[in-house]
């Protein structure tokens, strides 16, 4: 069976715990929300439920790495490991100088929020970059 | 790194994609070596070597030996 082309068998199994922790991450986030504006959580419980997003958000980093660390095919895994770097270097320019535009500019306040989803829209641009340079 | 795949892979009458299965890599891998963008691995020149039955050597051309 192919999963979005992917033959490998362990690949495939990180490729799908990647997204089952994507699928709940929403469920979370609803959960956190629910609990704070609902339920009114505070003191000790605050932490561990501000915290709930983030549980998917790890487990679907550490997907990524193994599902990479499995990749087979040396020129897959260097567009791969080309294209996180792509994002995760345009991620952090840009999410820095945001901060910075925050601090002295005035500009709104971006929620952290955003950054998981800038990065991803980085990582397709780099992917789609790096492809190009090897057509 | 230049390299003589085409011309060996010609010889055999294979496209990019019968290379790509016997490798087992995908055909884009074969055609970024063919073509000098990416250099393969120690073990994926070994493997290429022992299929067309010759050396690395005479596979890929060191061009800061030339």
């Amino acid at each position: 069976m192919q999963l979005c082309g992917i033959k490998d068998p362990t690949q495939r199994r990180w490729f799908i715990r990647y997204m089952v922790a994507m699928a709940i991450y929403p469920f979370f986030c609803i959960a956190a929300v629910a609990g704070f504006l609902l339920l009114h959580v505070h003191g000790a419980l605050s932490w561990p439920l501000a915290l709930l997003p983030a549980l998917p958000i790890a487990a679907a980093v550490y997907s990524i790495g193994s599902f990479v660390a499995h990749e087979k095919d040396d020129f897959q895994r260097h567009v791969q490991v080309w294209s996180l770097l792509g994002g995760m270097g345009a991620t952090l320019v840009l999410t820095t100088m945001w901060g910075f535009l925050e601090n002295y500019a005035h500009f709104q306040h971006m929620d952290l929020f955003w950054v998981w989803v800038i990065f991803w829209a980085f990582t397709g641009i780099a992917f789609l970059v790096v492809k190009a340079r090897y057509r | 790194m230049k390299n003589r795949l085409k011309v060996l892979r010609a010889e055999r009458d294979w496209s990019q994609g019968d290379l790509a299965g016997r490798l087992e890599v995908s055909r884009q891998s074969v055609n970024a070596i063919e073509t000098g963008k990416f250099d393969p691995s120690l073990p994926l020149a070994f493997k290429l070597a022992r299929l067309f039955e010759t050396t690395i050597e005479s596979i890929f051309i060191d061009e800061s030996q030339a």
